[in-house]
C-alpha cells in the first residue's frame, strides 16, 4: 500500500542513500588523494634516498682511492672501502627493487654496470698500488676509474632528478584530484539537496491537499450540506480518511433526514390537532408579535395566518382589553397575578359572539416569559344561556316585588292595628311575617341590584366626586345607629385629597354595606370602633373600612364576595335580615368602577375591607 | 280643599292595602285599576294626590301622566315604580310627577312620601293664595 508512512520512509531512505553516496564519493576521492601522496612519499622519496646514499658511498670510496694514492702505509683504512662498497650495493639493490618511473630502470642498469666496471677497475688499481707502482696507479686512476666515478655520480643525480620530477607531477596531480573531488562533492551535494527539496514539496503537497479538501467539506457538513462528497484517489491514510468521511457524511445525511422526517411528522400531528381544535389559539412572542394562529382563531378574528404572522398583536386584533390581558399575563411573574380569564365580545357580520380568553405565559428555562399562548373558547352559547338565566331570575324577582309589597303593607296595617285590634299572640305572628317579609324584600332588592350590576344594565354615573362627601353622606345614614349603639367613627382623609372617579350613589352603597357589616358583626360586649381611611397608592385611591369586630376566618375570606355567602354567627344581627348579597354587590360596583376590593382579617380581631378608585384628572 | 287621593294600580292587593292605610290616615280614597279608569276618575273628580303605578296593563303610568297633563290636570302625582327602574321615575319626574315610591315599599316610606307631597301642595297653595 502506498501509504504516507511508506512515502515518508521512502523519502528518508532516498535522503539517506544520497547522503551515503556523496560520502562514499568523497571518501574515494580522498583515498585517491591519499594514495597519490603516499606514492610520492614512498617509492619516489625512497629512490631519492637510495640515490643520495649511493652518491655518499661512492664519494667515500673515491676519497679512499685518492688516499691510497697519496698516503702510504695506511692499511687500516682499507676496510672503509669495502664498507662503503657494501653500503653502495645495498642501496643499489634497494633502488633496483624500487623502479617506478619510466627510464628509471635504464638509469639503474647503467648504474649497476658502471659500478661493476668500477669495482673491476678498483681491483686493477689496488694491485698497482700494492706493487708500489704509484705513477702507474695515478695514471690508471685518472684514466680508468675517475670517469666511471663521474658516471656513477651522474647516474645517482639522474635517479634523484627522475624521482623529483615525478614527485612534482604527482603533487600537481593530487592538487587537481583534490580540486575535482571538492567540485564533484559540491555538485553531488547540491543535487541531493535539490532532489530532496523536490520530493519534500511533492510529498507535503500530496499530504496537505486532501487535508485541505477535508477541511472544506467538513465545514460544509457542519452547514448541513451533505451533497458534496470527497473525491477519493490513492490508497493512503488520507484517502482512507476521506472514504470514512464520506461514509460519515452519508450517515449524517440519513440521520438528518430521519430526524427531519420525524420532526415533520410530529409537527404535522400537532398542527392537525391544533388546527382541529374548535377553540381559537393564538401564540404571541416576546414582542407581542403573532407567531401562530389556528383555523378557529382565523375565523374568530376574520384573519388569515399568512397575513398576520410576525405582525404586532395590536395591528391584527383590535381588542385593547385582550391585549392588556395578554401583556399582563406575560409580565405576571414580576407584577400582580393577572386574571384567570378574560371574556371578550366580538361583533362580526351583525352577529355578536362571546369568547373566553385564557392566556398562559410561555417561559424559557430561566423562567423568563418569552411569549403567551391564548386560548379562545366560544362561550356565546353559555353567555346566552347565562343571560337567559339572569333574565329569568330578574323577571321572577321582578314579579315578586308587587306581591311582597302588599304582603308587607297588609301585615304592617294589621300589626299597627290600623285595621282593628289584634291580641298579643296574633301580634307576635304578624311580627314574624313582617320580619321575614322584610327579609324577602331585601333579598329581592339585592338580587335585582346585583343582576343589573352584573349585566351592566345599570349604567354608572361616574363623575369626579369628593370622597369625604360620599363618606359624610353615608355616615349620615347611620346617624341614629351610631348614636344609639355608641359607635366610635374615626375618619382619616388627608386634607388635600384628589377627587375620585365614582358614581356617588353606588360608592355610597358600597360604604354603607361595609359599615353595616361592621355593625352587624360587632362584639356586643365591646365598644365598636370603625376606622375609615383614604390614601393614595400607585396612582389610585385606596379606601379602607376597619373594625374591631369578630373578623373573618381565613377560609371564608375569599368566599365572602360570592353570592349568598353569609358568615354564620348566632349573635350577628344581619343573619336575620341580610340577603347575603351585600359584598357581591360591592364587588360588582367596584369592578364596574375598574377598581379592586379585598379584605384583610383576623378572627376575633376585626376586619379591614379595602377598595380602590381611580383618581379624577383635574381637567375632567 | 279636596281630601281625596286616587290610587291607580292594576294589582288589587296593592290597591286594597294602600286604601286601607290612607283611609285610616283620614283620606278619602278612590281606586282605579287601569289607566283608562284613572283618566276617567281624574276628569270626574278633584284629587289632592294621585298615586300612579308605572307598569300596568293597557296605558302605562307615564302615558296616563302625559295624557292628564295634556288635558290640563295639574294634580300632584307620585309615581310608584318597580324597584330599580329609576330611569322611568326620572322620566316621570320630567313630566311633572312630584315624587316616586319604589316597590316594594313599606308603610313608613309611603307615609313619608304622601306627607311630603301634601305639605308641598299646601305650601304651593299658600303661596298661590298669598299672591292672589
Amino acid at each position: 500500500m502506498k501509504t504516507i508512512k511508506s512515502k515518508l520512509i521512502a523519502i528518508f531512505v532516498l535522503i539517506f542513500a544520497i547522503i551515503v553516496a556523496t560520502n562514499i564519493f568523497a571518501i574515494i576521492n580522498f583515498n585517491t588523494l591519499q594514495s597519490s601522496i603516499n606514492n610520492i612519499l614512498k617509492s619516489n622519496f625512497d629512490s631519492v634516498l637510495y640515490a643520495q646514499n649511493m652518491a655518499i658511498a661512492i664519494e667515500r670510496q673515491d676519497s679512499y682511492e685518492l688516499a691510497m694514492m697519496f698516503e702510504e702505509n695506511e692499511e687500516n683504512v682499507q676496510g672503509v672501502y669495502y664498507e662503503n662498497q657494501k653500503e653502495f650495493i645495498k642501496w643499489l639493490e634497494e633502488a633496483q627493487g624500487n623502479i617506478t618511473e619510466p627510464g628509471e630502470d635504464i638509469i639503474v642498469n647503467e648504474l649497476t654496470s658502471n659500478y661493476k666496471a668500477y669495482t673491476g677497475k678498483y681491483n686493477e688499481f689496488e694491485l698497482l698500488v700494492n706493487n708500489n707502482q704509484t705513477i702507474g696507479a695515478k695514471d690508471y686512476y685518472y684514466r680508468e676509474i675517475f670517469p666511471l666515478f663521474e658516471d656513477i655520480k651522474q647516474g645517482c643525480r639522474d635517479l634523484v632528478d627522475v624521482n623529483q620530477k615525478k614527485m612534482i607531477i604527482l603533487k600537481n596531480n593530487s592538487e587537481v584530484i583534490a580540486q575535482r573531488a571538492s567540485t564533484i562533492s559540491l555538485i553531488v551535494s547540491s543535487l541531493a539537496i535539490v532532489i530532496i527539496l523536490i520530493f519534500m514539496f511533492y510529498l507535503i503537497n500530496k499530504i496537505v491537499k486532501p487535508v485541505r479538501g477535508l477541511i472544506t467539506k467538513t465545514r460544509e457538513i457542519s452547514e448541513r450540506n451533505y451533497s458534496q462528497l470527497l473525491n477519493i484517489s490513492g490508497k493512503d491514510e488520507i484517502a482512507e480518511l476521506s472514504k470514512e468521511f464520506n461514509i460519515m457524511a452519508a450517515k449524517l445525511r440519513q440521520y438528518d433526514l430521519l430526524n427531519i422526517n420525524q420532526l415533520m411528522k410530529e409537527k404535522q400531528k400537532i398542527e392537525t390537532i391544533v388546527e382541529s381544535i374548535s377553540d381559537g389559539i393564538i401564540v404571541t412572542g416576546a414582542e407581542n408579535r403573532i407567531l401562530f394562529v389556528n383555523k378557529a382563531a382565523e375565523k374568530i378574528f376574520n384573519i388569515s395566518e399568512l397575513d398576520v404572522i410576525k405582525k404586532h398583536f395590536t395591528e391584527v386584533i383590535k381588542n385593547d382589553d385582550l391585549f392588556v390581558y395578554i401583556t399582563d399575563i406575560k409580565s405576571e411573574k414580576d407584577a400582580l397575578p393577572a386574571k384567570e380569564y378574560l371574556d371578550i365580545k366580538i361583533k362580526r357580520k351583525g352577529a355578536t359572539n362571546y369568547y373566553r380568553a385564557i392566556s398562559r405565559a410561555i417561559t424559557n428555562l430561566e423562567g423568563e416569559s418569552i411569549g403567551v399562548v391564548t386560548l379562545l373558547q366560544d362561550i356565546t352559547k353559555l353567555k346566552e344561556i347565562d343571560e337567559m338565566k339572569s333574565e329569568f331570575i330578574f323577571s321572577v324577582y321582578h314579579e315578586l316585588r308587587t306581591p311582597i309589597t302588599s304582603v308587607i303593607m297588609a301585615t304592617e296595617l294589621l300589626e299597627k292595628e290600623i285595621s282593628g285590634k289584634v291580641n298579643k299572640k296574633q301580634k307576635g305572628m304578624l311580627e314574624i311575617i313582617l320580619e321575614d317579609g322584610n327579609r324577602l324584600k331585601n333579598l329581592i332588592n339585592d338580587t335585582l341590584d346585583l343582576s343589573r350590576l352584573e349585566s351592566k344594565k345599570s349604567e354608572l354615573e361616574i363623575q369626579p366626586n369628593i370622597l369625604s362627601r360620599i363618606i359624610e353622606s353615608v355616615l349620615k345614614m347611620f346617624e341614629i345607629q351610631i348614636k344609639e349603639q355608641e359607635i366610635k367613627i374615626i375618619k382619616t382623609i388627608p386634607e388635600t385629597f384628589p377627587m375620585v372617579k365614582a358614581d356617588f350613589g353606588k360608592i355610597s352603597q358600597v360604604l354603607a354595606n361595609l359599615i353595616s357589616n361592621s355593625i352587624n358583626y360587632r362584639y356586643q360586649s365591646k365598644k365598636l370602633i370603625i376606622r375609615i381611611k383614604a390614601s393614595q397608592k400607585d396612582g389610585k385611591v385606596v379606601v379602607s373600612v376597619n373594625d374591631n369586630g369578630r373578623g373573618i376566618a381565613e377560609e371564608d375570606q375569599k368566599r365572602i364576595f360570592e353570592r349568598f355567602v353569609r358568615i354564620k354567627s348566632e349573635e350577628a344581627q344581619d343573619s336575620k335580615i341580610g340577603s347575603g348579597l351585600g359584598l357581591a354587590i360591592c364587588k360588582n360596583i367596584i369592578k364596574n368602577h375598574g377598581g379592586n376590593i379585598w379584605v384583610e382579617s383576623k378572627l376575633t380581631k376585626g376586619s379591614t375591607f379595602y377598595f380602590t378608585l381611580d383618581i379624577a384628572d383635574n381637567n375632567n | 280643599m279636596s281630601n281625596k287621593i286616587l290610587v291607580v294600580d292594576d294589582e288589587k292587593n296593592i290597591r286594597t292595602t294602600l286604601s286601607t292605610y290612607l283611609e285610616s290616615s283620614g283620606f278619602d280614597v278612590v281606586l282605579a285599576s287601569d289607566g283608562e279608569e284613572a283618566l276617567k276618575k281624574i276628569k270626574e273628580d278633584d284629587f289632592l294626590l294621585i298615586l300612579l303605578d308605572i307598569k300596568m296593563r293597557g296605558l302605562s303610568g307615564i302615558q296616563v301622566l302625559e295624557e292628564m297633563r295634556k288635558l290640563g290636570f295639574k294634580n300632584n302625582v307620585v309615581m310608584m315604580t318597580a324597584y330599580g327602574t329609576i330611569e322611568n321615575a326620572v322620566e316621570s319626574m320630567k313630566l311633572g310627577a312630584l315624587d316616586f315610591l319604589s316597590k316594594p315599599f313599606t308603610l313608613e316610606g309611603l307615609k313619608n312620601v304622601v306627607n311630603n307631597s301634601i305639605n308641598r301642595q299646601k305650601i304651593d297653595d299658600d303661596n298661590n293664595a298669598g299672591e292672589k
